[in-house]
């Protein structure tokens, strides 16, 4: 009820108010009237009859003083043309009746209540009337009057008010709904006024409401309203304008964004997309080949990780520049992310791309000039064809990219074109890509241990820890395959935290077995080395397992020299001070300068297998091994050869004085336990032989 | 002397009894007519409310019993209990001997018993009195009221010329209960 009384329109709400106004007063009125008027119509039969009575009384006075029954039954019989009474009678004062009439025979009546002059029933009506002389009471006239006068008196009352009810109801209805009018068609023009103003959003129109009433001062202060709102919507609209420029201008900005790469302004992933969507539609419909080249700068990541990242960047602009000096109108260079570049070629046929491929090697043979650095760089390219080798977007990318691995395969410097057999090994490469970065998480890895035998005292107490994987899908992975791989997707690094916490903790269960005094050496990359957090990590792990720094010994390869710089020499002296060993593995093989051994703090040379593998027939060699024994003795440092299959190379070697071997000839990689049950093993006998020889 | 005492005590004595008895016959043809005469005394009363006399009269009505009385105490006690007429003009019981200043009477009654000639003869002196009786013939004569017994009720009969004759005038509603004497009718002798 409230819902719709609220629902309803003031139009009507008001005419509702004044016609239920309307109604309740007149319903009160009404009523009030009707109890009167009824008490009135009563009243009014009651005196009628009672003057019926008087009439009576005062023809059958003389009767009864002279107790003439005969005259007062005349009397009383005149009122047969009355219809309203129904019976009469003359009582004497002592009860007796004198006289009587009935309207009908039939129709009985007893002695009226003579103290009451009238009675009114819902039939009937009875009137006593006292006549008296001088007075003193000498009888009484007794009328029964039926009520249907009574009756119909009400009845067409009662219809007059139910018609003037109505009557009233319908006037006050129709006169509501004209003055309803006065209140609401100002307010209604209003509405519809600020309907128009709403849906227009014209704030300038001014409402138009002359009159000093409350509506009035309403329309003035809307109007005032308005007038602040043309106001604050001009100035809104200023300032949204100022806005659209500004949202213009970031949107340029921001689809600029999205479409070029912000370092290089090159072209980026998305719209090379689009560029080769558009191109392959072009080709498709005209029936010619495009070329996708896709470029991987060589060694970009050991660049940027020992130079810097400003140092890369600027390199990355300097490609930028580079690949964008050999395109030609048409076609588009573009930065996928990284080092990772693609030449997109339209309309050529392979042997234009080879030209085209071929170019950008050769621009990239002149060494690159930036602030501080000069930088000799290459770049591999791998090719994918349109239609040959894919006929969408991703296909093309895809083999493009498969096929760049397999240039970088052929080294530094190299293009190759997309063969199908690629993919087979450009797939497995991916998925171990995947598998690696999952591999310390999945527990994939394990040491294993290859003992180093000292040759003076026939000992083994040192171990290179070798690291292995084993995959549940792939079985067991090489090293040699994907050390390469995780190095190239950043991954090394946490795999050397791995080895270092895990040899570490072997170091603590062999003690806790009661294999004391172990010294592990664990390879380091060199990316690893000019990691800052590498120190960290041995102090962690040494500290947390109370090992000794003297049974840590980090190898690292002759790579680690050629980007030698301060930083190395810096980080390898803190590593030194610690009291951890340093190797140099795979001595002779790399960069070929004697200085560094002087430079940095290395503890021993670990010679390359290569010399050792036909130290027993080749006179060169024999003369390489022994001098670099040699060598390492005059500078302080321990030497331990790699790689001895067999006796005649065990035997040379300790005539030649050489530290410490390792090698199948020896033992293969064993398990912690095995080294374990090695070291206890070969204690055993040196203890022994000390005590034989005691 | 003593003798004597004893002759007017017995004297004395007889008179006593002889009112006794005398008294006793009185009461006992009283105690028979009671309730006739009682209605009648009470139609006496009664006529004064509806007879108009000439303005003179207004003063008080005299109701005259002319020679035998049958009334007795009853006509005092009414006009005792109700001295005035409807129209609260006072009224008066007077009681005359025949052919006596019944002019000065407002209603006089002669009974039956008392009516004589001599009656008859003083009554055209008697202006304004109306004149009632109980004489079964009274009516027939100059007679003006007279009161009839039918069916054991006591009736009223007005001979209205007389009335008229007489300068009176009797209200209709008491002429609506009465029984007029035929006009015309004969005078004869009582």
């Amino acid at each position: 009820m409230k819902r719709w009384l609220n629902s309803l329109s003031i139009r009507y709400k008001l005419i509702l108010l004044m016609t239920t106004i309307c109604l309740v007063t007149l319903s009160v009125a009404t009523s009030i009237f009707s109890v009167i008027q009824i008490t009135s119509l009563k009243e009014s039969a009651i005196d009628n009859t009672t003057a019926k009575a008087a009439l009576i009384a005062t023809s059958v006075e003389s009767a009864i003083l002279f107790n003439d029954e005969r005259t007062a039954e005349n009397t009383l019989r005149r009122l047969k043309n009355d219809v309203a009474i129904e019976a009469a009678a003359v009582i004497l004062k002592d009860g007796i009746i004198l006289a009587d009439y009935r309207k009908t025979n039939n129709m009985n009546f007893a002695i009226p209540d003579l103290n009451q002059s009238s009675n009114i029933s819902s039939k009937h009506l009875d009137v006593i009337y006292e006549i008296s002389v001088q007075s003193e009471i000498i009888g009484y006239v007794y009328l029964r009057s039926n009520l249907e006068k009574l009756d119909a008196q009400m009845l067409s009352y009662a219809l007059a008010l139910i018609a003037v009810l109505l009557v009233s109801i319908t006037v006050a209805y129709v006169l509501s709904v004209y003055f309803q009018g006065l209140f609401t068609r100002p307010i209604k023009s209003m509405v519809r006024y600020i309907d128009n103003i709403c849906q227009t959003s014209d704030y300038g129109k001014r409402l138009q409401l002359e009159s000093d009433d409350e509506l009035g001062r309403l329309a003035l202060g809307f109007n005032h309203l308005l007038a602040a709102v043309q106001d604050r919507e001009s100035e809104l609209k200023s300032h949204g304008d100022k806005l659209q420029q500004l949202v213009d201008i970031r949107t340029q900005q921001l689809h600029y964004k999205a479409h070029y790469d912000a370092l290089t302004e090159l072209p980026n992933r998305h719209l090379l997309l689009d560029r080769l969507n558009q191109a392959i539609e072009s080709a498709h419909r005209e029936q010619k080949k495009l070329a996708l080249l896709f470029l991987d700068l060589d060694r970009f990541k050991i660049i940027n990780d020992s130079l810097g990242h400003a140092v890369g960047d600027q390199l990355l602009k300097s490609v930028a520049w580079l690949l964008e000096s050999i395109r030609r109108e048409g076609d588009t260079v573009a930065r996928l992310g990284g080092d990772e570049f693609v030449f997109l070629l339209q309309h050529v046929e392979p042997e234009d791309a080879a030209r085209v491929a071929e170019r950008i090697i050769q621009q990239f043979s002149a060494p690159l000039h930036l602030e501080n650095h000069v930088l000799h760089m290459s770049t591999s390219i791998g090719i994918s064809i349109y239609p040959d080798d894919g006929d969408d977007d991703q296909a093309l990318l895809k083999n493009a990219d498969v096929s760049m691995y397999h240039a970088k395969q052929k080294g530094p410097g190299h293009y190759c074109f997309y063969r199908n057999e690629m993919n087979n090994a450009s797939f497995y490469r991916l998925n171990m890509e995947n598998k690696l970065r999952n591999a310390c998480s999945a527990n994939e890895f394990y040491l294993v241990y290859q003992p180093q035998v000292c040759l003076k005292s026939g000992s083994v107490k040192r171990a290179e820890a070798l690291i292995r994987w084993r995959n549940p899908s792939m079985g067991d992975i090489s090293p040699a395959e994907f050390i390469p791989v995780a190095e190239e997707i950043g991954f090394i690094n946490q795999i050397g935290d791995w080895v270092i916490a895990t040899a570490c903790k072997q170091i603590s269960d062999w003690r806790s077995s009661g294999i004391e005094g172990v010294v592990i050496s664990i390879n380091i990359s060199a990316s690893h080395l000019m990691d800052e957090s590498l120190i960290q990590c041995i102090r962690q792990n040494v500290e947390f397992y109370q090992l000794g720094y003297q049974q840590i010994e980090i190898e690292i390869t002759e790579d680690v020299f050629l980007r030698h710089s301060e930083h190395v020499i810096e980080t390898l002296d803190k590593i030194r001070a610690l009291g951890v060993e340093i190797a140099i593995d795979d001595f002779g093989t790399g960069y070929s300068s004697l200085r560094y051994l002087q430079q940095f703090p290395v503890n021993t040379l670990k010679l390359d297998g290569m010399f050792i593998a036909d130290v027993d027939c080749n006179s060169s060699s024999q003369g390489i091994v022994s001098s670099s024994i040699l060598l390492a003795h005059s500078l302080g440092l321990a030497m331990v050869a790699e790689c001895v299959e067999t006796k005649a190379q065990l035997d040379f070697l300790r005539k030649t004085g050489c530290d410490f071997v390792q090698g199948y000839y020896l033992y293969h990689p064993l398990s912690a336990d095995d080294f374990a049950n090695i070291i206890k093993k070969t204690t055993k006998q040196i203890a022994g032989q000390k005590g034989a020889s005691a | 002397m003593h003798q004597r005492a004893k002759l007017l005590s017995s004297i004395f004595s007889m008179i006593v009894l002889l009112q006794i008895v005398a008294c006793q016959t009185v009461f006992a043809k009283n105690t028979v007519l009671l309730d006739e005469y009682k209605i009648e005394a009470a139609y006496l009363f009664h006529l004064a409310s509806y007879v108009h006399w000439p303005a003179r009269h207004r003063a008080g009505i005299t109701i005259c019993i002319v020679g035998n009385d049958p009334f007795g105490v009853f006509l005092d006690e009414i006009i005792k209990a109700k001295p005035f007429t409807r129209n609260a003009v006072p009224v008066f019981v007077k009681r005359l001997a025949v052919g006596r200043g019944i002019s000065r009477c407002n209603i006089a009654f002669i009974d039956i018993e008392s009516i004589s000639e001599k009656f008859w003869n003083a009554v055209p002196k008697y202006h304004s009195v109306l004149l009632v009786s109980n004489s079964p013939t009274f009516t027939q004569r100059d007679g003006m009221v007279k009161f009839y017994s039918e069916n054991n009720r006591i009736r009223i009969e007005v001979h209205l010329q007389n009335v008229k004759n007489a300068g009176l005038r009797i209200s209709s509603e008491l002429l609506k209960l009465v029984k007029l004497t035929p006009s015309g009718s004969a005078k004869g002798t009582e």
